[in-house]
């Protein structure tokens, strides 16, 4: 009787713990999926240079709560004007299916800004240099609703 | 959008209608005030491709969701239009004159048999009218240039009959529900043997070759 009463409490608790921890681990990985990923890569072929920098957008939960508060206030009156325009084009864009949004060629310099699954994938192309940047559509809308609640009352 | 109007041409008093259709177009893309047309326009996309003549010319194309730029509309608070309105009192003198010959080119549209084209003069410019089926036809062919301009005539009317309304503003919900109720086709075309374009809805987001 007194072995079971002992470990019934200690079971409870490291079974709690355990529960804790795979519900923990399966929201921030439910997180960092939806948010998606930053992608950007620059290449320059005439310098033989290539950089591609990747970084979740989940980061930004965590990046943001440190930004302090004047900071974010002074953004966030910046754009305080155009947020709820760029907010709704982020939540339709989401809604959308995928497609290209625009498209623009002049000699051999070409632009595009795609809508692909849940990212804005900006291509940028003038023959030496090519830039690719691929946006999380949720990130953009997390972001920017941060700031507009940081910004002026 | 103006970006992608070719300046040179915009100048010219009929692209300058084209001009001012394409923006109530677009701007009436824009709106979100009707519901009906919400409906409708949830699967259409509103489509512009602008192609520059000569080997250098550029190649633009631009593709909206309706549901998308009317979502937008109303949020759009410039001095010129705002609350998913154009304001007239914000015209110029010449858009304001435009308005005024675009109601007289209507009249005498209006007055003609369908298919017979009628001379009408805009902006000291002489040009060839027509209604063919639902749509305004413009022609005018001179030296170096050939234009052609296909408005559909609602359009037209629905800006014409916002603007007599006299409430200072063009309600763009009547234009938006225009555009909506003719489903895909061609809005404004233009093509003046140099530079081409065209603004059309269709229900797909892929630009067809043309």
């Amino acid at each position: 009787m007194q072995l079971r009463d002992l470990r019934k409490p200690r079971h409870i608790a490291i079974a709690s713990l355990l529960l804790a921890f795979v519900i923990a681990w399966g929201w921030w990985t439910y997180t960092v999926v939806s948010f998606g990923m930053m992608t950007v890569r620059v290449r320059e072929a005439s310098r033989d240079f290539d950089l591609s920098i990747s970084c979740p957008g989940a980061v930004a939960l965590l990046v943001l709560p440190l930004v302090p508060a004047d900071a974010l206030r002074e953004a966030g009156s910046e754009i305080e004007r155009a947020a709820p325009i760029v907010r709704t084009l982020m939540a339709e864009l989401r809604r959308a299916p995928d497609f290209t949004l625009v498209s623009v060629e002049e000699c051999d310099e070409r632009v595009n800004v795609h809508k692909r699954g849940g990212n804005l994938l900006v291509e940028v192309d003038d023959g030496d240099t090519s830039v690719r940047v691929k946006l999380p559509l949720r990130t953009a809308d997390y972001v920017l609703s941060r700031l507009a609640a940081a910004g002026p009352a | 959008m103006a970006l992608l109007i070719p300046p040179a041409p915009a100048r010219r008093p009929l692209l300058r209608l084209a001009a001012l259709a394409a923006v109530g177009v677009l701007a009436g893309a824009l709106s979100g005030a009707v519901a009906a047309a919400a409906a409708s326009g949830r699967d259409l996309w509103l489509h512009v491709a602008v192609d520059e003549g000569g080997p250098d010319g550029s190649r633009v194309r631009v593709t909206v969701p309706l549901a998308l730029a009317q979502a937008i509309l109303p949020l759009i608070d410039e001095d010129e239009i705002s609350g998913g309105k154009i304001r007239l009192d914000c015209l110029d003198e010449g858009e304001a004159n435009d308005l005024r010959e675009i109601r007289a080119l209507r009249a005498a549209v209006a007055a003609a048999p369908e298919g017979e084209f009628v001379r009408v003069t805009l902006d000291d410019e002489t040009a060839l009218a027509t209604r063919s089926g639902a749509n305004l036809l413009l022609r005018v062919d001179d030296e170096d240039t050939r234009v052609r301009v296909r408005v559909p005539l609602d359009l037209v009317d629905a800006i014409l009959a916002a603007e007599a309304a006299g409430h200072g503003e063009i309600d763009l919900a009547a234009t938006i529900k225009t555009l909506a109720a003719q489903g895909p086709g061609d809005i404004v075309t233009v093509d003046d043997g140099h530079d081409q374009v065209r603004i059309w809805l269709d229900a797909k987001p892929e630009h067809d070759q043309r």
